[in-house]
């Protein structure tokens, strides 16, 4: 299955959350991982949607 | 007050009011691009509401920005004054050029550059250069995700009703809200930067007690000078803004300044300095998101993107070089 690039831009949104959770001071991390769960979520229903519509190598 | 302080305080307000000048028309961008309100009707909505921001929060980022990035002995006036020389200087350049930076930014580099420029790199205090750098990233990526979720609900809620120009008259109006929470956002966060400078330089001078909150002198003219400078507005970055980034519609305006005053609400109760530039930023690309990624023009957001990351150094370097004039003359 090919992901579409807003598939891979949410990914990489989340990875550069998850990545700054050690840097993250302790009283905010559970902001930064909601995020990293927000654009987890959207990065898989884009991905869905891109499987499910059969095209997402554009947009 | 003597007049040393007088002065510094007149500098520290002119920083304010070039923020206002340089930032503020952020908050106006979106509402002036999707024709919601006539320029000089944004400007002045933008105006007031940054204005009556010191009725609804606190002095959380103004006491973070007097000690928690700076050693607190290390402050006195020429520190000060060095600055905020800096910062103004690259507010200025970046103005001039047309590139929205964070002035916000600009004044931490800056404080740090005179800071270091006296007592070396022991002056800095690491834990609360963390928490600013962290949400140098984080905060426009907030954006992004509040922006894109934002939207993508409305149209969840909204994509069985037909009457397109009724939603769009409503969502015109909701837009006249979602400026005012923005504004709100930017007058809170960005104006109590400069009280944080005068806190800070009313401590060292003895004329507040170390951990003294904020005079309420301080507090009103933080907010009018910043009022003032969005009322003279800079229209570069308004174009650079509300029209280059991405095309907006009445409901993408919304979202994409409901995600940005969320995040700005956060923040400011947090006592993070953010710069309200890269959450709006964020907000617009999350919304543009929503149609499709080549909805949003890369090569603009790239730019805004350089800009952020040479903020912080330029401005350390400008008032570094600021202050070796007191370091010569002592």
């Amino acid at each position: 299955m090919k992901l579409s690039r807003r598939t891979w831009f949410f990914l990489g949104i989340a990875a550069v959350c998850a990545l700054m959770i050690p840097l993250t001071p302790r009283s905010f991390r559970l902001l930064n991982l909601g995020m990293v769960i927000l654009a987890t979520f959207w990065a898989v229903l884009l991905a869905i949607e891109s499987a499910t519509r059969g095209g997402g190598g554009h947009a | 007050m003597s007049l040393g302080i007088a002065l510094i305080v007149g500098v520290a307000l002119t920083f304010d009011f070039f923020n206002g000048f340089h930032d503020a028309a952020n908050s106006i961008a979106t509402v002036v691009s999707t024709r919601v309100l006539s320029p000089r009707q944004a400007v002045v909505w933008a105006a007031f509401f940054n204005f009556a921001a010191f009725l609804v929060f606190g002095t959380a980022v103004a006491n973070t920005i007097a000690t928690d990035v700076v050693v607190q002995s290390v402050f006195d006036n020429a520190v000060i004054l060095a600055g905020l020389l800096g910062a103004i200087a690259w507010d200025m350049i970046t103005w001039w050029f047309g590139l929205p930076t964070s002035s916000s930014h600009a004044l931490v580099g800056a404080m740090s550059g005179a800071a270091v420029a006296k007592a070396g790199w022991g002056s800095l205090i690491a834990s609360g250069f963390q928490k600013i750098v962290v949400f140098i990233v984080l905060s426009p990526l907030l954006g992004v995700l509040l922006g894109f979720t934002i939207m993508v609900s409305v149209y969840w809620i909204f994509h069985r009703n037909r009457r397109v120009d009724r939603l769009n008259r409503g969502f015109r109006r909701m837009q006249l809200v979602s400026a005012a929470a923005f504004s709100l956002g930017h007058g809170a966060n960005d104006a109590q930067k400069t009280m944080g400078v005068v806190l800070a330089l009313l401590i060292a001078n003895g004329r507040l007690p170390v951990g003294a909150g904020v005079p309420l002198w301080v507090v009103l003219s933080a907010h009018t000078a910043i009022g003032l400078g969005t009322l003279f507005g800079g229209w570069r970055i308004v174009h650079t803004m509300g029209a280059r980034i991405t095309k907006l519609t009445p409901v993408g305006g919304m979202s994409a300044e409901l995600a940005a005053a969320v995040t700005l609400f956060f923040t400011a109760h947090a006592g993070i300095p953010v710069s309200t530039t890269h959450t709006i930023t964020g907000a617009i690309v999350g919304v543009g998101t929503t149609q499709r990624l080549t909805a949003v023009r890369w090569g603009i957001a790239g730019r805004v993107v350089w800009a952020w990351v040479l903020t912080i150094p330029c401005a350390f370097a400008l008032s570094y070089l600021a202050y070796l004039p007191f370091r010569i003359g002592r």
